[in-house]
């Protein structure tokens, strides 16, 4: 066993656990090493002393408030959550319907009838928003997550571990502009500018 | 036997009835971790309103995703998941705050002959300058290297579970440790 082979072992040495045979037989004949594990226990020490020690108590009062105010933070963020999901329900649908309806304007319009490119184009964008649907939200959710003010969250393991999205505060402004352009990158800036005050209308 | 300890429900039980719509059971959680999440938060930040704060934030997250709990790990392990994510996150983005926010109070308090706080005299002076520099130095660990001391050394966690909670291997965990000391080694040298 070398000597950096040994001294990754400190962490098992000194976590009071069975440690390694070989580490164990390595200290005995490395004097080096011996006063490294020496040094790290002191360092570890000092860290407890100075930052490991307990830490004051809030008091009894903190801790009868701790409960009530968590039922209180549960409570509004479900209150945003709840508004947040359906004005993401409230795009999804107005998008449809504004797709939906310049398709249906195109098939009433008498140019349609002589000109088949036209609606082609308005079919693949219903296909092509119909195909976003689904990953609308995921994306949405991601750029939301990424302004997080609370918890500015980026780390893909809380991520995956609780599956909740925070919807930052200022949601619509921040929210309403790039990223539906975005999204709806298909709709003509007319209609953009249209479910955008759609949306604010929603969002009050 | 404790006859009291045959009655207190698992955690599981406590996910269960949850699931069943039993809101008290979160309450129960709640009342079970509550002080190890803040200790935790508080750790890590080294601030009771911050540790306040991110203590709440880590039970409303827990209750909004506590229906799909998969159960992976415990229940504990993923509240210190939670928790440890959270902190770290605060800690990073408030760090050169935090610093300039010291370096002023610090010459507020050069400044003002009243201001004495802790521990008199010269051994009080000395033992508050080497908490500070522990402090410091700790607060500037690698962000996981940080996570894995403030579990491993304060919290008495084991390495299988600190890995489950930074979703690593217990080999990384243990390297991490090992770093972080090394780094505080590097760091305090002169204190040794």
């Amino acid at each position: 066993m070398t000597c950096e082979q040994a001294r990754l072992g400190f962490a098992d040495v000194t976590a009071g656990g069975p440690a390694d045979a070989a580490v164990v037989e390595h200290l005995r004949i490395c004097a080096a090493c011996a006063e490294e594990l020496r040094v790290f226990r002191a360092v570890l020490e000092e860290a407890s002393r100075c930052a490991g020690a307990d830490i004051p108590d809030p008091g009894e009062a903190y801790w009868d408030r701790f409960l009530p105010s968590v039922r209180e933070r549960v409570a509004l963020h479900r209150t945003t959550a709840d508004r947040s999901r359906a004005s993401l329900r409230a795009v999804a649908a107005a998008t449809l319907l504004m797709v939906a309806g310049s398709v249906g304007a195109l098939l009433l319009s008498p140019e349609s009838a002589h000109h088949g490119d036209p609606l082609l184009a308005a079919g693949h964008r219903l296909d092509e928003a119909l195909e976003r649907m689904p990953g609308l939200l995921p994306e949405v959710a991601g750029d939301m997550l990424g302004t997080d003010p609370i918890g500015d969250v980026t780390d893909r393991q809380i991520l995956d571990s609780i599956e909740e999205i925070e919807p930052p505060r200022g949601f619509a402004q921040e929210w309403s502009s790039d990223d539906v352009e975005r999204m709806l990158g298909q709709l003509t800036a007319e209609q953009v500018a249209r479910l955008k005050a759609d949306l604010a209308t929603d969002l009050g | 036997m404790d006859p009291k300890a045959e009655t207190l429900p698992t955690d599981d039980d406590l996910v269960r009835r949850f699931r069943l719509g039993e809101e008290a059971a979160f309450d129960m959680l709640v009342l079970r971790y509550r002080k190890e999440v803040y200790r935790i938060a508080y750790r890590i930040t080294g601030d009771h309103a911050e540790a306040d704060d991110l203590a709440q934030e880590t039970f409303c997250r827990a209750y909004s995703a506590l229906d799909r709990f998969r159960g992976e790990s415990s229940v504990r392990t993923w509240l210190c998941r939670i928790v440890s994510n959270l902190s770290l996150n605060v800690v990073q983005s408030a760090r050169v705050a935090r610093r300039d926010e010291v370096e002023v109070e610090g010459l507020a308090q050069a400044g003002n002959p009243h201001a004495v706080a802790g521990p008199v005299g010269l051994d009080g002076l000395i033992r508050r300058e080497r908490h500070e520099r522990v402090r410091r130095a700790i607060e500037d660990l690698p962000r996981r290297q940080k996570m894995t001391l403030v579990l491993r050394a304060f919290e008495g966690l084991q390495y299988k579970e600190i890995a489950t909670i930074m979703g690593c291997t217990t080999g990384t965990a243990k390297a991490n440790f090992f770093h972080a000391v090394a780094f505080l080694k590097r760091e305090l040298k002169e204190l040794l």
